[in-house]
């Protein structure tokens, strides 16, 4: 009866009180066939859409310029001062829409308030909910300072300069750098296939995140036709420095996904990739080069020229973030279309062993 | 705030319990299905057949808690490129057994008189009709527990992996967090549903509706300890008859994934009935994402620290 049984022979041999004993056994390789039922995924869609990858962007940006603009107000002395009110200025006014991005998204918005009824810190979501409401009354507060310092809230900015933000700007710096992280913790935290394999999401989302802050404040400092070589020190070298960091994390999480992470670059998501990575590498071209690549204006001085190449870098450096998110985002519907790269994340291994029984062998 | 949400004193634990689903037993007649729509007052989904199956409701979903899987192998099929029946043949095994000492009672072996292997075509190949009643796992370190915001998602006092729909606000973690798929957010009402194994019925002190209506036992409800006993039992008396493929899906733990209270004896390869061979647990690579976002955050800002502090002096110097 055992001799016939070539497809199960690593099982033959065992009698049933030793299976009994062993009920759990761990397929030793690949399994031969790629089976699969009737191409019906057997993961979930997850449900969300643009609203979360313009979320991601934003709040991205929101952290990193509340950063940079904490750090440049404390060590960067007076020259620096403009510097960390226009950042505090972004940071806030990234903020707002997220909130109202993340209601839109629920299932049920007026329930939004039941994210914040436990504190449930093991959740990626509930951790992100609270660091979220923190971060908000941080960057509001210190908005309200930084604006009026800078003349832009009319007759109150005189009595809202005044106010004691010191230690409260300290203060956020730990929720501020919470935001730049928990948006990948969020991702890895499911089962989806395309981001739950790799330890290093988190890290792509904090390097962006810096990168964005960095690029929001060029962009705007060069709409307001300011500009500061000591603006420049900071943000140019945190700028550059993050965004390569991003693609080394990126690299690792896609070569960590191995197959699994395949929905991710392949079709339309590899072209979205490679589009984020392309306009990358054109924002660092600098501002002389890129403004040479723009429709040519006879009108145009010198500065201006330089200025619309400054402007054309940060517009390119900001829009791979957000293709970055967008795709990071999107993908994961992809991926749990793809039940071949699904079953691939769920493929038995040491630390998952699985229930993978006779037929797996 | 706190007291304004404040819960009601918490029932007294009960001994957990959970379903055993014996696919060996399971002849396809969705009893389960219907009872179930029928208890919770599920919408039908429609005759939308998977292939040539009787299977019209493809998966668990918010609106189908319990799914009879039609798992059909036939070896035509395997010519084309659909379901394999390679790695789990074993027809030296059904040829004998079919001609050999089964009592009645046994269903699945029913299934082997169909097709014998000289009729087949393909030799060595048999026909196989793999039916499967598929249910929440009830999974004991469930992921869309640890994953729920809100806390809507909770064990209540049978161990059970419970969604209060009071408390959902529909953010959609719990759909993507769990392993099998089996919540989704309903449209109509924007929040996420799955089987309560019959909390209501169960407080009540009966059985669940779909192990209630199976006509063959091929769902069991009952203590989860005595249920695993009787399953692993179930495989020793299945392979004692020359069924080795015999085996099951989430009687114990294994590896980071926990065991699951609602668990299956399979005769195939997980895949095939559209289970992860092994799931992996969506919180294990959390930690290490934390930190190596954190020391990337830390190394980030001591670097923007260092820029901002170099300028400054180098514009001291300057001025
Ligand atoms: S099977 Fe899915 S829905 Fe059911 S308890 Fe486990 S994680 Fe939750
Ligand atoms: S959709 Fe509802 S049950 Fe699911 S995680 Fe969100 S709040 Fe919890």
């Amino acid at each position: 009866m055992m001799a016939s049984q070539p497809a199960v022979s690593g099982q033959a041999s065992l009698g049933v009180s030793e299976l009994t004993a062993h009920p759990l056994r761990v397929p030793t390789a690949a399994p031969p066939t790629e089976l699969n039922y009737y191409n019906i995924p057997f993961l979930k869609h997850p449900t969300w859409k643009w609203e979360i990858a313009w979320y991601f962007f934003l709040e991205g940006v929101a952290s990193g310029c509340y950063l940079l603009g904490t750090l440049a107000g404390r060590l960067g002395g007076s020259r620096m001062r403009h510097l960390r009110n226009v950042a505090h200025e972004m940071a806030f006014l990234a903020f707002l829409p997220c909130p109202i991005l993340l209601i839109k998204d629920l299932g049920r918005p007026e329930r939004f308030y039941h994210m914040l009824r436990v504190f449930k810190p093991g959740s990626p979501m509930n951790l992100g909910s609270w660091v979220l409401s923190g971060f908000g009354g941080f960057a509001g507060i210190t908005f309200l300072q930084a604006a009026g310092e800078d003349g832009k809230l009319g007759p109150l900015s005189r009595p809202l300069s005044r106010l004691p933000v010191a230690a409260l700007e300290l203060a956020g710096v730990p929720f501020a750098l919470g935001m730049t992280g928990y948006a990948g913790a969020l991702l890895a935290g499911t089962s989806v296939p395309i981001w739950n394999q790799s330890p290093w999401l988190s890290a792509v989302f904090v390097s962006g995140a810096f990168g964005s802050g960095a690029s929001e404040l060029k962009l705007e400092l060069a709409l307001r036709n300011q500009h500061n070589s000591a603006w420049s020190g900071l943000l140019d070298p945190v700028e550059r420095g993050s965004k390569l960091l991003e693609l080394l994390f990126l690299g690792l999480h896609l070569k960590r996904s191995g197959r699994a992470g395949r929905p991710l670059w392949r079709r339309r998501r590899g072209l979205m990739l490679l589009g984020a990575l392309a306009a990358t590498v054109a924002s660092e071209l600098g501002p002389g080069r890129l403004q040479r690549l723009l429709p040519a204006k006879q009108s145009r001085q010198a500065p201006e020229r330089i200025r619309a190449g400054r402007i054309a870098g940060a517009l390119l450096a900001l829009g791979a973030a957000w293709l970055l998110r967008w795709t990071l985002v999107h993908a994961g519907g992809d991926a749990i279309e793809d039940i071949a790269a699904s079953h691939a994340a769920s493929r038995p291994s040491h630390a998952a062993p699985g229930w993978g029984g006779v037929g797996a062998q | 705030m706190l007291t304004f949400f404040k819960s009601a004193e918490a029932p007294a634990p009960q001994p957990a319990t959970g379903f055993f689903t014996d696919t060996t037993l399971c002849i396809g007649c969705k009893a389960c299905e219907v009872a179930c729509k029928q208890w919770n007052q599920l919408p039908a989904d429609g005759f939308d057949w998977a292939a040539t199956s009787y299977d019209n409701t493809h998966c668990l979903s918010g609106s189908t808690w319990r799914h009879v899987a039609f798992v059909e192998q036939m070896p035509a099929a395997n010519l084309n490129g659909g379901h394999s029946t390679s790695g789990a043949g074993s027809p030296g095994d059904l040829a004998s057994n079919g001609s050999g000492d089964y009592t009645a009672g046994a269903p699945y072996q029913g299934v082997t008189h169909l097709t014998d292997a000289s009729a087949s075509g393909a030799a060595g190949q048999v026909a196989r009709w793999l039916m499967m009643s598929d249910v929440c796992k009830h999974c004991e370190q469930a992921p869309c527990e640890e994953a729920c915001p809100t806390g809507a998602i909770l064990y209540n006092e049978f161990h059970n992996v419970y969604v209060q729909q009071d408390i959902c606000n529909g953010c959609g973690y719990c759909v993507s967090a769990c392993p099998f798929g089996v919540l989704s957010r309903t449209e109509s009402d924007g929040r996420a549903h799955k089987c309560t194994l019959c909390y209501d019925r169960q407080r009540d002190g009966l059985t669940p509706a779909c192990a209630k209506a199976c006509p063959t036992a091929s769902i069991q409800f009952g203590p989860v300890d005595e249920l695993r006993q009787r399953a692993r039992r179930r495989v020793g008396e299945l392979q004692g008859r020359g069924e080795q493929r015999a085996y099951l899906y989430g009687d114990q733990a294994a590896g980071e994934y926990s065991a699951l209270n609602a668990f299956f004896l399979l005769t195939e390869r997980p895949e095939a009935y559209n289970l992860p061979a092994a799931p992996r647990r969506p919180r294990a690579s959390l930690g290490a994402n934390y930190l190596f976002g954190a020391l990337t955050g830390l190394a980030l800002l001591a670097f923007s620290a260092w820029s901002a502090g170099k300028g400054n002096s180098g514009n001291q110097e300057a001025a």
